[in-house]
This record gives structure tokens, C-alpha cells and sequence, in this order.
């Protein structure tokens, strides 16, 4: 099966997940050879990857495929029954008539754009608050630093329903009803005490040697920041980054009280918008479907072409507490 | 450092994304200022889906349009249940809209000072003569001080039920059942087949109205009295429709693995031929006409309109009440054009459009249906029905939509048998007079 | 989790005696802003309008004093909320400790098509909730579901059930919706496992453990960092995971899987005078929420020092 795959994408994800992910840092504890890999396939020995070696028999070997496969049946099965669903009535004519027709009054690709612009406003503002903050928390002295940080981290499980009230109000004081910023900044709002926390960790494990150093040079907070904190950071950075594109993608609350322009519809809050501009029949409900299935495919590409990116970003820079 | 991959990718990301939202906030702003052109006008027209839709809404607006060469519409759909906070939201943060679709209920009152007085329109009270009294009667409830800041549109009626007419004709019944013993005859000729007798959108809100309409057939003022006249859920004609309604499902009328079918699957049940009657408002009377039915894949052949069947033919009744009301933000730069608009489309050549689809029964005065809409008797007789069950309701449907939505709850739980129809009446008044819900 | 954290440094920055108050506020400015617009400003609005009884025009409040935080926490449904949340909350956990930690490790040993079933596991979690809750939710209708209408076809009729009108087993929907997203947890074992040191399973491979039991007692115990990761920010996540029952049971039947999220949904959006009570209940969820970050701190403070 694997091999029926085209191989760019078996490359990706090859090196992906026979790598340690992070090219910056040092490959301590691996035996094998150099840190890129030739852009061939081949396979794997076990000498190359030493999981490889714990499956030690037969049996146990089928145990690991029986159970991968049955829960894999398990998880492919909501997808195919909105598959089964959608071609209930009027067959594959549901799917053509979501291009040719767009449902409430947004293109479904334009969905995705969408939440991709809200993702990077969101991710925009996450990533300059919590560098910076962290950049203070971690390399700077000040009275009261531990007890500001500690009640930065308060709201850290503080839900976005429960600050929906004052939101509501804000954007409307702002002006920022149906605007990318007016959604991006209450999701950063709820993401930053977690950006925060991340990026203070990751920089407590810079080494203070280097910035010493530069502080001796005479380099300023500013220049030490810019010029030696941020690069150094690149990895949690980048985590920070992909974990708000996700949560953007994912988040239904904030477009779905913000947004009243329909050609703002965000890709989660488009799955409502369609079930009642679809909710009127036998027929609208399998177009319904079919648009179900659409909105899943950008997550399919995303998972076969930018998984190596996104595993990258998750694991380079994570908190280890 | 090395410039890897990834950097290059979050770049291109980040340049991709930059260049977006420059693209959009260049948009955004220039949607505010479009008052300048006095010659060419362009009208917001706020409603939620179904009321009446899109699709039937182009046809109305086209012919506007082509009336009034000057004015363009905009029109925009809401997800009904997303209707009341955004269209709050817009109103209060003066977005520029110039006709919303008021929903007679609570939120007419709440947003009333956001509306213009119909008596302050250009023509309002001239406008107001065109419909018929009784809807200008009900309009003056949803306000608080008699003073209207809508016009009515149209009426709808629920609960009412649409019923396959060739699987009664195969049970033997040649018009729609009007108690439950017919009813009862139905259901046992569909025993065995596959075919459940009845199906309705279980939502909760959906089960509040069956609810009200059942015990409006033997306490016709129920409603009236909650809504305007402090009355309590705790009654005992209430408690028997709960008892009646659960007993539905125990005496295999109705079929309890229906009751998780939300709104769309439940009409798509019926026009599948898997239902031999679906209930639910006279907003769905669209699928009386054979051209509906035949663009949305309606499998029964010929669909008729019933009310919902009671212990004794007299008691079948339903609520109703204005549906679609239309109102002008104080807040609207073309009052004028506005006005022109819900005027054409309320009380004018526009009616037709809309009201040819069914959906709702126009407020305008004398008007008539055309005569070749309906083809069968069963379809005639079936809307002769739902007109005489709106035009003389057992209550107003005036609906206090989220104390709905929450005693529907109760209702599922009694039919499920986790509740007792007791207890879920006190519950239900309990709630009523918490004020959390209204 | 795959930094290795430093020895701190032992000797204090010789600047340390200056403090950088004055940059320390420049570089926390944008954090001030923000944390003054959307938390500070917020928690004063909310404790304000929580006493009264407004609908989100804010027009014509009327003053309750307590009576919603009463309301409140008087409601059977909300206090079934909270304790939802929190058994959901430990469901997706335990699901992310064994099944999402057997996945990462069972396709880290070289199984084929590895790719397709990385795709399959990972797809839930990177599809906007609300649409794989809403696939669950149509999928599982008692007549017209799917899987109902795969189990008839394939004469398994009698397993067959109403899924989402039986108030335990549409708990345990959800219970299983929240299994499926468990893609996060796989990509943070997937990579902490592409750095273990290999010298620990070679010498297990030398006692000739088996398959399961060097997962179980060697690789397991190894990966404690990455397991808090994923504790913590599950149990972070938990009150934020509206989509999940709002798109499935709606809360039902009868409210039994009612969270948090979905019951401050249900009144915000109902547009009728109900956002003094909103109010109410955002300022209680903030409570706890306050409480459990303070409580994540202490749990996690003393281990750092012991280091």
C-alpha cells in the first residue's frame, strides 16, 4: 500500500519520522549516519532505526498490525458514512453542485482561506506578545518577576466562552465586527498565556553565556533580543506558529459570533452555516454531506504534504514542564 | 544559522498570510462608505434561511430591481439560529443595514429602539392600510408601547403535518387522519414495511411547539395565557398532553428511534418515502406543489396538508401567528428606498414571488393564491387546511424561543421515560418563572 | 520534551544587582495590552453586568443583585456540566496515554503503510471540530445512521442501538468523539520517540523482552515528559471544547452531556435578556479555571526545584 503512494510524499514523511525532527540540535543519541539523507527512498535497516528492533516475533508483529488495523477501520468510518451519506441522493451531482452553486453564499475553498487568515492574524499576534514577554520572563531581572509571570500563567485554562460577554462588547467598541483582527485577537487572547509559558521556558534554556557575552560588547536589550534571542527561539517560534494555524482552523466560537459577512465564513463555522442553508430535504441533506467531505479535504492534503512541517514545529520547541 | 526548509516555508506562510490580509482589510473598509452615489442606490436586506430563503428571495428581488432601476439589493441570509445575535449585533454596531427581518418574538421588543416607527416611514401609514387588521393587531404585541416598527410579511402556522397521499390510500384512509384512532389505522397498516407513520425534527425547540399544539386542542388559551397573561405550565392540561404525547410513541403511533433526527434528516425521512407524514410548520407547505418536489427529490408522488390529528375531530387546531415581519434601522441611510422595497415586496407585485412557494401565508389584504399553483385535490384540500388552521388559531405562536428550546428538553426526557409528565411541568414552570430563559 | 534542560546557570549574571525594570516594561507592553483589553477589562464587565438581567443590546438592564449567581448554582444542569467537563476531560486523557501512545509507537517500528495509517489517525484532529462532530452525529441516528445501517447490512442488526437518545450511551459518544482527537498527542509521541536513546532497547532486546513489554516498562517510563505535555494541555484544552457536543448530542438527550461550553452556548445565543445570567456563569467558570491553573502551578513548581 505504502508504496502506491507518490513518492515526494513518501520522502516527506520518511525523513519525517526516521529523523529527529529538530536539524538544529545536536543528534546525541543517534547511531546512524548523516543528518540529511540522500533524496532516495530506500529502506530501512534495523541497524537504522532501533524501533524497528522491538518487534521481536511473529506473533507479536501481527498483534501490532490486527490492532493498527481495526482501529484504523474505526477511525476512517465517520468519513465514509458522510462518503455514503452524500451520495445518497442525486449521487455525485451534490459534489459538482458545490462548486458550480456555492451554498450560503461563500465559495467552500474560500473557507479555508479564511481561517487561514484569521490563523495568521491570530498566530501574528501570539507570536510578537509572547517573544517579547518571554524574552522579559526569562532573560531580563526585574522585582516581581516570578509573581507577574505567575499571574500571566493564571489564565492559562481560561476558555474563550467565558470572556464571550466583554468580547462581544470590545469588538463592538473597537469597530471590529467582520474584520480578521476583530476574531484574530480574542483567539490570541485565550493562546497567549500557553505562548507566554512556552516561550520563557524555551528561553531559560538558552544558555546566558552568549547574551553575557554580548552584554559585554556592549549590545543593548534590544539588539540582544533581536539579534540572538529570536534566532535562537526559531524552533518554539515555529511550534507556536503551527498551534495556532490548528487552533485557528479549529476554532467555531469566535467567527460564529463575530462574523455576520458570509464571505468571511471561517471552515469550522462554515459546517453550520451550510446545515441550514442545507437543512430542507432529502436532497439538500445529501449535498450537505458532500460538503462535509469537501471541508475534510484541505485537512488531507495538509496531513500528506505538510505533516514533516507540522511535526517539526510541534516537537522542536516544546515545554518540558 | 542555517536557513532550513522550514524557516522558508513559515516565511512564504507568513508572506501569504500578510499579503491576505491586506487584500482584506483594503475590502472591509470600503464596504462603510457607499453613500455618496445619490443616482444608484444599494439596499442591505438582512433575513434568516427560510424566511423566506435565497432562492425564493432572487425572484422577488429581481423583479424589484427591474421596477426600480435606481436601487440595487443586497440581500443577506442568516442561519436562523444565529439570526437574533447577529442581527443585534449588526444593528448595534450601526452596520449599514436598510431592511431586517424582524422575528415576531421576544427579540422584536429587545431591539426596538434600533427600529424605525412605522409612523415616522416616508409612507408609513398608508402602508399600513394594506394588510389585513388582524396582522397589524399582532404586530402591535411584539412591541412594547402599541407603537409598530415593523410591517407584517407573512403568517405561518404550527404544528401541522404533510402527509404521503398514496400511503394513507394504501392504508385505506381516503383524507388525512383527524383523531388518533385513525391515525392508529395508519400505523398499523405500515407494521412490517419499513415505513414509519410519523416523523418530526426532534429538536427541542420543534418538541415545544408539537407540545403547545397538543394541548392547544383541549386548553386552546394555553399559550395566550403564558405569554401574556403570567399563566403556569403546571396545569393539568399540560400534564395530559405530556401523557398523551408519550403514550404516542408507547402505542406505536409514533416510533421513538425517530426522535434523534434533527430538522433536515427528519424532512428527508419523508421525502424519501420513509415517512408517511412528517410534522412540522406550514413553512414547509412547499412541498404541496409538484414543482418543489420535483427540484429537491420529493419521492411521494402527491403531498397533503393535515393538522395534527386529536381524541376528536373538532379539537384539531394549530398556533400561528406573523412569521416574517420587516423593519427599517433607525440607523438606515436609505429610509426611502428602504421603505420602496418592503412595500413591493409585502404589499405589492412582489407578494406573488414569495408566496407562490408556500411558505407563508401573505399579510397583504385580499390577496389570492393563483389558481394554477396546485394541480391535485390532495394538494388543494391540503392547503384549504392549513389556511383555515392559521386562520383560526388555538393560540399565538408569539414563542419565547429559548424557554422553548429548554422545556423541549423536559418533553424528550418524559417520552424517553426519564422524567414523569409531573415533573416535568413543575420543572418546566419553574423555569418559567426563573426568568433565566425570558 | 526533546530539550534537555540545562543546568541553570550557577553563577548569577553579574548584572544582575541592575535591574531592567524599565526594558522589562517595554518588552511586556504588548503583553499588558492585551491582557488589559481581554482579561482585566472582561473580568470588570462581566462582575458588572452579572448582577443584572440585560439581553446583549444592553439596553434596559435591570438590576438582580445575586440572584443569577443563585440561579446558578441552584441548576442540577450546570453543576452536571462541570462535572462532565472534568470526566471528558480524563476520558481524552487516558485515551492519549494508551491508545495515542500504542499508535505513535506501534507505527514507529516500521509497520507498512505507514503513511496511510498516519493519515487515518492524524486526519480527526486537523479537521475543524465541528465537522467531525457533526459527521458523528448524523452517522449515529438511530433509523437513518450508518453505522446502524452498516451493522444491519452485515447481520450484526442486534448490536444496533440509539445512540444518541439513550443518556449513557450518548455519554459515551462523546466520550468516543474526544478519542478520535487524540492526532496532537500522537505527533508529540511520534517525535519524542524519533529521539529515545537507543542503548535502553538494545539492552532489553538483549534480555529478549517482548514486543509489548519493552513498550510497556522501557519506553513508556522514558517519555514521562512528553505524557505531562500531554496532560497538561488536554486538561487545559477540556474547557474549551465546545464544538465537540454542541455538533453531536447537542447536549442531549435531556442535557446529560451538557459541558460548560454548551451551556453558556445555549444562553448566549438564545438573544433574549439572558446575558446577565451569561455573565454570571463566565464569572464562575473563570473561578475555576483560576483555581486550576493555580493548582497546575503548585503541581508542577515543586518538581522543578527538586531538579
Amino acid at each position: 500500500m505504502s508504496d502506491t503512494l507518490p513518492t515526494v510524499v513518501g520522502l516527506e514523511l520518511e525523513r519525517e519520522f526516521a529523523e529527529r525532527p529538530n536539524d538544529d540540535k545536536p543528534r546525541q543519541s543517534r547511531n546512524d549516519g548523516p543528518p540529511r539523507r540522500p533524496k532516495r527512498r530506500r529502506r530501512r535497516s534495523r541497524a537504522d532505526n532501533p524501533m524497528r528492533g522491538i518487534v521481536t516475533g511473529k506473533a507479536d508483529r501481527f498483534t501490532i498490525y490486527a490492532l493498527l488495523i481495526l482501529m484504523a477501520v474505526l477511525f476512517a468510518f465517520p468519513l465514509y458514512s458522510a462518503i455514503v451519506k452524500s451520495l445518497e441522493v442525486n449521487g455525485i451531482q451534490n459534489y459538482v453542485s458545490l462548486f458550480t452553486d456555492p451554498v450560503g453564499d461563500v465559495p467552500i475553498w474560500q473557507t479555508y482561506l479564511n481561517s487561514l487568515a484569521v490563523g495568521a492574524v491570530h498566530a501574528a499576534i501570539v507570536v510578537t506578545v509572547s517573544v517579547t514577554a518571554g524574552y522579559a520572563f526569562s532573560k531580563l531581572q526585574f522585582r516581581g518577576r516570578e509573581l507577574s509571570f505567575s499571574a500571566v500563567l493564571l489564565f492559562l485554562a481560561v476558555p474563550g466562552i467565558a470572556i464571550l460577554v466583554p468580547v462581544y462588547r470590545i469588538t463592538q467598541e473597537l469597530g471590529l465586527f467582520n474584520t480578521y483582527l476583530g476574531v484574530g485577537m480574542p483567539e490570541a487572547a485565550i493562546t497567549i498565556p500557553f505562548g507566554v509559558l512556552l516561550m520563557r521556558n524555551y528561553g531559560r534554556n538558552i544558555g546566558d553565556s552568549l547574551i553575557e557575552a554580548a552584554n559585554l560588547d556592549g549590545a543593548g536589550h534590544f539588539r540582544i533580543f533581536w539579534n540572538i534571542f529570536v534566532p535562537l527561539s526559531r524552533p518554539a517560534i515555529i511550534n507556536l506558529m503551527v498551534l495556532c494555524f490548528i487552533w485557528s482552523l479549529q476554532d467555531f466560537l469566535w467567527p460564529s459570533f463575530l462574523f455576520t459577512d458570509p464571505s468571511l465564513t471561517t471552515a469550522a463555522q462554515a459546517v453550520s452555516t451550510f446545515s441550514s442553508a442545507l437543512g430542507r430535504g432529502a436532497g439538500d441533506l445529501a449535498r450537505f454531506n458532500a460538503s462535509l467531505v469537501v471541508l475534510a479535504v484541505p485537512a488531507v492534503l495538509f496531513v500528506v504534504f505538510g505533516l514533516r512541517f507540522i511535526v517539526n514545529g510541534l516537537t522542536t520547541g516544546s515545554t518540558k514542564d | 544559522m542555517k536557513f532550513s526548509k522550514t524557516t522558508a516555508l513559515v516565511a512564504a506562510a507568513a508572506a501569504a498570510a500578510s499579503l491576505t490580509l491586506a487584500g482584506c482589510s483594503a475590502g472591509s473598509t470600503s464596504s462603510g462608505s457607499q453613500i455618496a452615489a445619490d443616482a444608484k442606490q444599494t439596499i442591505n436586506v438582512w433575513g434568516w434561511a427560510g424566511a423566506p430563503g435565497k432562492d425564493v428571495m432572487a425572484g422577488v428581488i429581481s423583479g424589484f430591481e427591474k421596477a426600480n432601476p435606481s436601487i440595487t439589493v443586497k440581500f443577506t441570509e442568516i442561519a436562523s439560529l444565529d439570526y437574533k445575535n447577529k442581527a443585534t449585533l449588526a444593528l448595534s454596531s450601526k452596520d449599514s443595514i436598510d431592511v431586517v427581518g424582524v422575528s415576531p418574538s421576544a427579540w422584536a421588543a429587545d431591539n426596538a429602539s434600533y427600529l424605525l416607527p412605522v409612523s415616522k416611514w416616508p409612507n408609513g401609514a398608508a402602508l399600513v392600510s394594506k394588510y389585513q387588521p388582524q396582522t397589524i393587531d399582532q404586530m402591535k404585541k411584539l412591541f412594547p408601547d402599541d407603537e409598530i416598527r415593523a410591517v407584517p410579511f407573512g403568517s405561518s402556522g404550527s404544528v401541522v403535518g404533510f402527509y404521503n397521499a398514496d400511503l394513507l390510500k394504501k392504508a385505506g384512509l381516503s383524507t388525512p387522519p383527524k383523531t388518533w384512532a385513525d391515525f392508529k389505522t395508519l400505523a398499523d397498516s405500515l407494521k412490517g414495511t419499513g415505513i414509519v407513520p410519523a416523523v418530526m425534527p426532534s429538536d427541542s425547540w420543534f418538541q415545544d411547539e408539537f407540545l403547545t399544539t397538543l394541548v392547544g386542542q383541549t386548553d386552546p388559551s394555553f399559550w395566550n395565557n403564558i405569554r401574556y397573561n403570567k399563566g403556569s405550565f403546571d396545569t393539568k392540561s399540560y400534564i395530559d398532553a405530556l401523557a398523551k404525547y408519550k403514550s404516542l410513541y408507547d402505542d406505536g403511533l409514533f416510533d421513538k428511534s425517530t426522535l434523534d433526527l434533527p430538522y433536515s434528516d427528519a424532512m428527508a425521512l419523508f421525502d424519501q418515502g420513509k415517512a408517511a407524514v412528517v410534522f412540522n410548520g406550514s413553512w414547509e407547505a412547499g412541498r404541496l406543489l409538484a414543482s418543489y418536489r420535483a427540484a429537491n427529490k420529493v419521492q411521494p408522488s402527491d403531498v397533503g396538508a393535515m393538522g395534527v390529528p386529536a381524541d376528536s375531530a373538532d379539537q384539531v387546531s394549530a398556533r400561528s401567528f406573523l412569521d416574517v415581519t420587516y423593519a427599517i434601522p433607525v440607523a438606515s441611510t436609505h429610509q426611502a428606498a428602504a421603505e420602496k422595497f418592503i412595500e413591493y415586496t409585502t404589499a405589492g407585485a412582489g407578494v406573488d414571488a414569495w408566496a407562490s412557494s408556500l411558505g407563508f401565508i401573505p399579510a397583504e389584504k385580499d390577496w389570492k393564491l393563483p389558481s394554477d399553483l396546485l394541480t391535485t385535490d390532495v394538494e388543494t384540500s391540503g392547503y384549504a387546511t392549513l389556511q383555515t388552521l392559521i386562520g383560526s388559531p388555538s393560540s399565538d405562536r408569539n414563542n419565547l424561543s429559548n424557554l422553548s428550546a429548554q422545556v423541549g428538553t423536559y418533553i424528550l426526557q418524559v417520552v424517553n421515560g426519564t422524567m414523569t409528565p409531573e415533573a416535568a411541568a413543575k420543572q418546566a414552570e419553574a423555569d418559567h418563572q426563573s426568568g433565566k430563559y425570558n | 520534551m526533546t530539550i534537555r534542560e540545562q543546568p541553570r546557570p550557577v553563577l548569577k549574571r553579574r548584572t544582575s544587582r541592575r535591574s531592567d525594570w524599565k526594558v522589562a516594561l517595554v518588552f511586556l507592553l504588548p503583553l499588558f495590552v492585551m491582557y488589559g483589553i481581554y482579561y482585566l477589562y472582561s473580568i470588570g464587565f462581566l462582575a458588572s453586568t452579572s448582577t443584572t438581567k440585560v439581553s446583549v443590546t444592553f439596553f434596559n438592564s435591570i438590576d438582580v443583585g445575586w440572584r443569577n449567581y443563585v440561579q446558578l448554582l441552584t441548576d442540577p444542569v450546570f453543576i452536571r456540566s462541570m462535572v462532565n467537563n472534568v470526566l471528558f476531560a480524563c476520558i481524552s486523557i487516558v485515551a492519549a496515554l494508551t491508545v495515542a501512545f500504542f499508535i505513535a509507537t506501534a507505527l514507529a517500528t516500521g509497520v507498512r503503510a505507514k503513511r496511510l495509517f498516519y493519515l487515518i489517525f492524524l486526519l480527526p484532529a486537523l479537521m475543524p471540530l465541528s465537522l467531525v462532530a457533526t459527521i458523528f452525529g448524523s452517522m449515529l441516528t438511530e433509523r437513518t445512521g450508518v453505522l446502524n445501517e452498516t451493522l444491519r447490512a452485515i447481520g450484526l442488526g442486534a448490536l444496533a442501538q440509539p445512540w444518541l437518545t439513550q443518556p449513557g450511551l450518548a455519554f459515551a459518544v462523546v466520550a468516543v468523539i474526544f478519542c478520535y482527537l487524540i492526532g496532537l498527542p500522537i505527533m508529540y509521541y511520534t517525535a519524542d520517540l524519533s529521539a529515545l536513546p537507543t542503548e535502553s532497547l538494545e539492552a532489553a532486546l538483549l534480555d529478549g523482552a517482548g514486543t509489548f513489554r519493552i513498550m510497556r516498562s522501557i519506553i513508556y517510563p522514558m517519555m514521562r515528559g512528553t505524557h505531562i505535555t500531554i496532560v497538561l494541555s488536554l486538561l487545559l484544552g477540556s474547557f474549551r471544547s465546545l464544538e465537540v457536543v454542541l455538533f453531536s448530542t447537542r447536549g442531549g438527550p435531556g442535557q446529560s452531556t451538557e459541558i460548560v461550553g454548551t451551556y453558556i452556548y445555549g444562553f448566549a445565543t438564545s438573544g433574549g435578556p439572558t446575558i446577565g445570567f451569561v455573565s454570571a456563569v463566565s464569572i464562575i467558570v473563570l473561578v475555576i479555571a483560576l483555581v486550576l491553573s493555580i493548582a497546575q502551578m503548585v503541581i508542577t513548581r515543586p518538581r522543578k526545584d527538586m531538579r
